[in-house]
């Protein structure tokens, strides 16, 4: 069996885990240095991925190599557990430890591995110096803000020069004010290092900020997997789409129209044949009182089922066929006496449609 | 009568029924009077010749150390019951807990008999140990220390498995994922964070071994410097010389208010 990789993994892993009528299964691959999101909705199994690579818990099925080394082999019954895996794991809520200043845990993993105590001491405060927290080092976790226990935290675990880091939600604990600042620091901390690194989020900015890999599971199974650019521009799911604020459509290309699953058919620039997902930005839709007249354009009748303001744009959620949502001014709101209930032309060039293979 | 369950009205809950009220008077003193009476009649001129008695002093000092003694054993096997208790999960934990706390309720003559029958010199364990060993217990003062930490020691394992109980077991997993082997973060996660509990329980549970008498008394007997705590010869005292054995009891008292205050933290202010 030859398999050519063009970068070598630094984490193969297949995991499997069953629970009644549930089921994880997923594949990852990452190679030294990358990072790689897993995203998807609650319930997804993002977090039993994590404690399955984490050792935490057993594969129903699967084989998990790091380094080389086979943490799990469900086939020859491998199954180290965590303490003697090279894997850092860091806690949605951090779970540092209340009783040990932030010095203290940092140093935590070292001494339990056998380093004496001076030495795992200053290791400790080498970390919290890279992390800007030197000055925070006595301090105890409850002292500590958001911001600054996230970063302890990812020092602790960085601090055992672990193979793989775990991040399970590294920014949900915190507010949105420092969520930003946070956010880019830890993308900086990742580039430094030269392991493999799982973040799990439901939030679609941190898998664009800190991944080069982004892996969406929904329900157990791997949906899509991509750069987070590809992702963002081609969702393959409902639920990828409405993550980066776009309408995902389905249908059957036939030449220059597209006929969609509900049966209305769209114009296309481009020829296309077969099963095609179509893409429209929220923002390309035009709202008229009444049928509009001109150009190559696609328009249908619907109508209103919400209108909210989203930041400067207002979004309109309009049942079609087709089910759309639309981003319009609030100028526009106004002038056309948008309301829940409205009746509504919808239109979109043909030139604004993306087509791409199912 | 109408039920107005709906429409509670909170001011109405500070203030109890009448019939409660009364009922919780008569509690009240009924608790707090034997304390006044021993307060009352207690022969303040002559408590510093009594305290001094040899007798006195020598049964304190056993008590005190056989209690401390009870106490760090009840530590040493406790702590890990109690860990096993909330840790695990084993068809056969209901009982256990049952076994490890029955002493709470057993009383404590019948548990001096159980424990002649088990430790004693023709006791199931007991007989062996003095072929073996040549160890005997009963009636030795290991023999009280054995009588109190049988007693005691529920108290503390009560107390640190609640502890233990409200402990985030997540706590376990970091440092699993750090490293650290069970033992480890034993010693330097799981004991440190419910260090309270313990201490609590320990206090509790020597409090209880100071105090104890029945299984004591059965077990051990009532040997003056061997086996003759203070709550043995505060009922010996009595027979001759009750002055003495108020005074030896408002000793007790205080060291019981003593360990209350060293507990206000966990329960007055609730």
């Amino acid at each position: 069996m030859t398999i050519i990789d063009v970068e070598p993994s630094l984490l193969e892993a297949r995991l499997t885990v069953s629970r009644g009528d549930w089921g994880l299964d997923i594949d990852l691959r990452i190679a030294a240095g990358g990072v790689t999101a897993l995203l998807g909705p609650n319930g997804a199994g993002k977090s039993t991925a994590l404690q399955a690579l984490a050792g935490l818990l057993r594969l129903s099925d699967g084989r998990v190599v790091l380094d080389g080394d086979v943490l799990d082999d469900s086939r020859s019954g491998v199954h180290l557990p965590a303490e003697e895996r090279r894997v850092g794991l860091v806690f949605q809520d951090y779970l540092l430890f209340p009783h040990l200043s932030a010095r203290d845990n940092v140093a935590f993993g070292l001494r339990a591995r056998g380093v004496g105590r001076l030495q795992a001491r200053e290791t400790a405060e080498r970390w919290l110096s890279r992390m800007g927290l030197a000055a925070h080092a006595a301090r105890r976790p409850k002292e500590l803000s958001g911001g600054q226990a996230q970063r302890v935290a990812l020092a602790r675990a960085l601090a055992t020069a672990p193979r793989l880091l775990l991040l399970d939600e590294p920014l949900a604990a915190l507010d949105a004010g420092t969520r930003m600042s946070v956010r880019t620091d830890l993308r900086n901390h990742l580039d430094e290092f030269d392991g493999a690194t799982v973040v799990v989020t439901h939030d679609p900015l941190d898998a664009l900020v800190l991944a080069d890999h982004v892996v969406v599971i929904e329900n157990g199974k791997v949906v899509q997997a991509g750069t987070p650019a590809q992702v963002a521009r081609q969702p393959r799911t409902r639920y990828v789409a409405s993550l980066v604020g776009l309408n995902l459509l389905r249908g059957e290309a036939r030449g220059s129209g597209v006929v969609l699953t509900d049966g209305t058919t769209l114009t296309t620039v481009e020829e296309n044949n077969g099963p095609v997902f179509v893409v429209i930005r929220p923002s390309a839709i035009g709202v008229y009182a009444g049928q509009p007249h001109g150009s190559p354009r696609n328009s249908w009748p619907a109508r209103l089922t919400s209108v909210e303001q989203q930041g400067h744009a207002v979004r309109l959620v309009a049942a079609g066929p087709p089910d759309t949502f639309v981003d319009v001014t609030p100028q526009a709101v106004a002038e056309l006496g948008l309301t829940v209930g409205s009746s509504v032309w919808l239109s979109v060039k043909a030139t604004d449609l993306l087509v791409y293979q199912r | 009568m109408t039920i107005t369950e709906q429409n509670p009205v909170r001011a109405k809950a500070s203030r109890p029924p009448y019939l409660l009220f009364g009922l919780a008077v008569v509690g009240v003193a009924f608790l707090a009077l034997p304390l006044v009476g021993l307060l009352a009649r207690a022969p303040w001129r002559s408590v510093p010749s009594i305290l001094r008695r040899d007798d006195v002093l020598t049964a304190l000092r056993l008590s005190l150390e056989t209690a401390t003694i009870s106490t760090v054993l009840a530590l040493l096997l406790g702590v890990p019951i109690a860990w096993c208790l909330a840790r695990t999960r084993f068809p056969a934990r209901p009982l256990l807990r049952a076994l490890c706390t029955l002493p709470l309720v057993l009383p404590p003559v019948a548990g001096g008999i159980a424990l002649l029958l088990a430790y004693g010199r023709h006791g199931v364990v007991g007989e062996w140990l003095l072929r073996a060993f040549g160890v005997s217990l009963p009636f030795t003062t290991a023999g009280v220390v054995v009588a109190e930490t049988f007693v005691a020691m529920p108290f503390l394992i009560v107390a640190v498995e609640g502890a233990l109980r409200g402990l985030d077991a997540r706590y376990d997993a970091a440092a699993a994922s750090l490293g650290a082997s069970r033992l480890f973060t034993f010693r330097h996660v799981t004991l440190p964070m419910v260090a309270p509990g313990v201490a609590a329980g320990a206090v509790l549970c020597w409090a209880r071994a100071l105090g104890e008498f029945g299984a004591t008394i059965t077990f051990a007997g009532s040997y003056p410097g061997t086996t003759q705590t203070m709550p043995l010869q505060v009922y010996l005292t009595l027979q001759n010389d009750p002055q003495a054995a108020i005074v030896l009891s408002l000793l007790l008292l205080a060291v019981s208010v003593a360990v209350l205050v060293g507990l206000r933290d966990r329960w007055w202010s609730r």
